[in-house]
């Protein structure tokens, strides 16, 4: 065989795989054309061959026509794939091609106006030559449209960017190789005989192609190595069983149909269909480590993915689908997700998930927050390999060096593709995947494919991000109704005491109302009743005395409840216009007055200490501070059945401090903060001290209170009696004083 | 103070408050028969009591020493002077403290408002034949 013949033999078979490969696995026009201008080549090389071979002149005549039918087709199909490829769209120019290359086709099955002599040259083979002569222009034709085409191409290359740009370098430089090459083996036609070795190059172009392919994602066509591989290895396995039994049979066994070869079949057929499984497994393991899953495969997983997306709400979950799926789908050992978290308008990326990654490398990517801007920027998956490139372009240093810092991090932690989570417009997270364990290339189906799941994975993630906050909205709802529940609980209870304190108060009350009317009564119906000759004149006078007294007692009761529960709003103060000076030391006395009597019964001592120094009048109202002092004289009297009452005034920068002391029984400390509150009464108070309204000191309080600065506060423990003080503020003159306030004490 | 009735029915009343004492006091001066002995607390009311071994005692509930209540429990609990009748006289108008003052073994739970003194005086003598 001649150097020629192995050419044309090589040329032939690659283009023959490649064109097969294109008829098996391509979808569109491009792949489709793209096989026909394999196929044309094919014919070239096989033809070539068969010219290479035979001494026949007759013969080679034959094969060289044929050839020709290929050489012809050449021109016409790579210009049309070329416009193809490139998108431009010429129809009349496509048309007139065809045409072109129909005619030449007539032309080269006359007798001698295209192929016309045959030459014996190298003292190999007969050559086409000298031509006929159509040969000519078809010639100029032939490298006339060759050269367009690569200068098409060329002009593409200057100006497109980015994985194009790749794909049209490799697809030149192949072509431009094969043709050179081939064409050289126009020259003997022409009687320039110059061995055509070169032709030798043709076989490149499919292998520079397909590696453009691999790589570049040439023609977005995917290789489907792994079928291949799989199908080709059951076929060597069951060829070489099927010759190792008939090799057994022969050698041992003879005829198939004898009964020992009958029996040996019945072992054999059923270890072969085991074995066979068994194998059919190790190979697709094989395949499976070192070649790319089949693309029907995982468009299908990820399409479920996407569907199973829509089930989960547990963030986790979701992330853990994301990760573990596209890692078995793809192939990578190395896939994580990171998720946005927006903290103070600062948007910072977190490790969702993430295996085969170092944690910490996988925040390298987002450290300076390019990757991010460049996620959101363009919303589209990065490749690495496509890094390259756009470092190549970029327009400014900055984005530069960003592309390269990228660059290093990914190779850094062996991450080959970022994902962008994008929901209504935002970035919500990034997938990293490592590279293949294949190591081939993510396709442009691919791609895609990661996209839209990426796209619905956002919206999931989003989905179950919200989920979790109204999750926790309603933990936080729940401890929040958990809470108010146990505060309804405790007003409640509270309530439940004020209620059983309003119900005691409400006995108290009445059996105080009553106590004097049943007195008032009685007195009335012994003055109506007996025969009022039989009552002394002392006694008639006690019991009208009685009755009056009793009556001064309803009427201190009545205006006790009303003065308590006038007291008792938000609004009650003593504004400016209804203080009124008063002469405290006057008004103690007035009072005293009022209950010396009552003191004088119950044999309590009640002393009085007039300060020796003249006081400034209090700023008061008098109305309410007489409730007061005798409200507290009251309350003296009624801690203490036996003993003293004690009585100061002294003076306090600016206020007159009104004690009175009492050598009572006392009230526990425990009791002090409630004895103030409204029908409350000291723990004990209720069965031992039965006349006081439980309204006193809550009266008392309120008033004090109600003056500007007022206060009252109370020294006493459980048996060493009870001081109860009481601080009033000084009368100031108004600014600007008027002359109607007079002190009329 | 009148001569000694034959029948002479001796009457304590515990009572705090001098206007009702003297209320009472006037009333029962009509009947020589009953002899109204009062006392202005509880502690003093539970020592005579036992002195003086009374026919009746007519108790008041909110007295400024003991409750009117506690005074009862004692007496009924004192062997000398569980015996001894014990009517309740109050302005205490609750159910559930006549229901108690029953229970602790009051004969009777009397309201001031709702009985005039001459009506009270009756009773006493009723129940006392």
């Amino acid at each position: 065989m001649n150097l020629f013949a192995l050419s044309g033999i090589l040329a032939g078979f690659s283009s023959t795989v490649m064109a097969a490969f294109m008829f098996v696995r391509g979808r569109n026009r491009l792949h489709f054309l793209w096989g026909v201008f394999c196929i044309s080549v094919a014919i070239w090389g096989f033809g070539g061959y068969q010219i290479a071979t035979t001494a026949d002149p007759e013969v080679a005549d034959t094969w060289w026509r044929i050839t020709h039918i290929g050489i012809i087709l050449i021109p016409v199909l790579f210009t049309h794939f070329v416009y193809e490829f490139l998108q431009i769209k010429k129809l009349f120019l496509i048309v007139a091609l065809y045409v072109i290359g129909l005619l030449f086709l007539v032309a080269n099955f006359t007798d001698d106006l295209f192929i016309a002599n045959m030459r014996w040259v190298f003292d190999q083979f007969y050559y086409d030559s000298p031509p006929g002569i159509i040969y000519i222009p078809f010639s100029v034709f032939f490298f006339g449209m060759v050269i367009y085409s690569h200068y098409k191409l060329w002009l593409a290359y200057k100006t497109v960017q980015g994985i194009k740009k790749m794909q049209i370098k490799y697809f030149l430089i192949g072509m431009a190789v094969s043709f050179a090459g081939g064409g050289l083996s126009f020259l003997p036609v022409y009687k320039i005989d110059i061995y055509p070795f070169l032709n030798i190059l043709v076989f490149l172009y499919p292998i520079i192609i397909g590696y453009a392919m691999f790589k570049y994602r040439l023609m977005d066509i995917r290789v489907a190595a792994r079928g291949i591989f799989i199908y080709a290895g059951l076929a060597v396995f069951a060829y070489a069983v099927f010759y190792l039994i008939a090799w057994i049979y022969q050698e041992f066994l003879g005829d198939v149909f004898s009964p020992q070869g009958l029996l040996a079949g019945l072992i054999i057929a059923p270890l072969f269909v085991l074995v066979l499984f068994g194998v059919n497994r190790g190979l697709r393991g094989l395949a499976d480590r070192h070649l790319f899953s089949s693309l029907s495969n995982y468009q299908n997983t990820l399409r479920q993915l996407t569907r199973e997306l829509n089930y989960h709400v547990d963030l986790d979950d979701l992330v853990n689908l994301i990760v573990s799926t596209t890692q078995r789908t793809l192939g990578t050992p190395r896939a994580g997700v990171l998720l946005a978290n927006i903290d103070n308008d600062h948007i910072k990326f977190d490790i969702a998930q993430v295996t085969g990654f170092d944690e910490q490398n996988g925040i390298s990517l987002v450290r300076d927050n390019f990757l991010t801007q460049h996620l959101r920027n363009t919303q589209k998956p990065l490749v690495r390999d496509e890094l390259h490139l756009l470092i190549r372009d970029s327009r400014t240093r900055q984005e530069k060096e960003g592309f390269e810092n990228l660059l290093n991090q990914m190779i850094k932690i062996e991450a080959f593709l970022c994902l962008p989570l994008i929901n209504g417009g935002r970035l919500i997270g990034i997938i990293v995947l490592g590279e293949k364990t294949s190591s081939d290339a993510y396709t442009k189906e691919e791609l895609e494919l990661l996209d839209t799941m990426a796209q619905q994975a956002a919206t999931a993630i989003e989905n179950a991000q919200l989920y979790s906050q109204i999750q926790e909205l309603n933990q936080d709802l729940e401890q929040k109704v958990e809470k108010q529940t146990k505060e309804l609980q405790e007003k409640n209870r509270d309530l439940e005491k004020l209620l059983k304190i309003r119900s005691e108060f409400l006995d108290i009350a009445a059996h105080q109302l009553r106590t004097p009317v049943s007195v008032i009564l009685g007195n009335i119906s012994i003055l109506q009743e007996e025969d009022l000759q039989d009552l002394s004149e002392e006694q008639k006078k006690k019991l009208f005395r009685g009755i009056y007294k009793k009556s001064r007692k309803l009427e201190a009761v009545i205006r006790n409840i009303l003065t308590a529960f006038e007291v008792d709003s938000e609004e009650f103060s003593l504004e400016e216009d209804m203080l009124e000076p008063i002469d405290l030391v006057r008004l103690v006395e007035k009072e005293l007055e009022e209950v010396r009597k009552t003191f004088d019964l119950q044999k309590v001592a009640v002393h009085f200490y007039r300060p020796s120094e003249l006081f400034p009048p209090v700023a008061s109202n008098r109305y309410y501070l007489e409730q007061v002092i005798l409200c507290l004289l009251d309350n003296a009297l009624n801690f203490t059945p036996e003993g003293k009452v004690e009585i100061f005034l002294e003076r306090k920068e600016e206020f007159i401090k009104l004690t009175i002391k009492d050598s009572g029984i006392g009230i526990p400390e425990s009791d002090h903060d409630r004895l103030f509150h409204k029908f409350s009464r000291g723990e004990k108070a209720v069965n031992t001290y039965p006349h006081g309204s439980g309204l006193g000191l809550f009266i008392v309080k309120k008033v004090v209170e109600a003056h500007p600065g007022g206060q009252i506060t109370i020294e006493s423990t459980s048996q060493n009696g009870s001081t109860f003080s009481v601080t009033l503020p000084i009368y100031k003159q108004p600014d600007p004083p008027p002359d109607r306030i007079q002190p009329e004490e | 103070m009148p001569q000694k009735h034959p029948d002479l029915k001796k009457i304590l009343f515990i009572e705090d408050d001098p206007d009702q004492v003297f209320l009472y006091q006037t009333q029962f001066q009509n009947y020589p028969e009953l002899d109204l002995q009062p006392v202005y607390s509880g502690q003093e009311g539970l020592q005579k009591a036992q002195e003086e071994k009374p026919d009746l005692i007519l108790l008041d509930l909110l007295l400024t020493d003991i409750y009117g209540l506690e005074v009862l429990k004692e007496l009924k609990q004192n062997p000398a002077t569980q015996d001894i009748p014990v009517i309740v006289i109050t302005n205490m108008f609750k159910t559930s403290i006549s229901k108690e003052c029953i229970k602790q073994g009051a004969e009777d739970y009397w309201l001031k408002t709702e009985m005039m003194p001459r009506q009270i005086v009756e009773s006493v003598k009723k129940r006392l034949n």
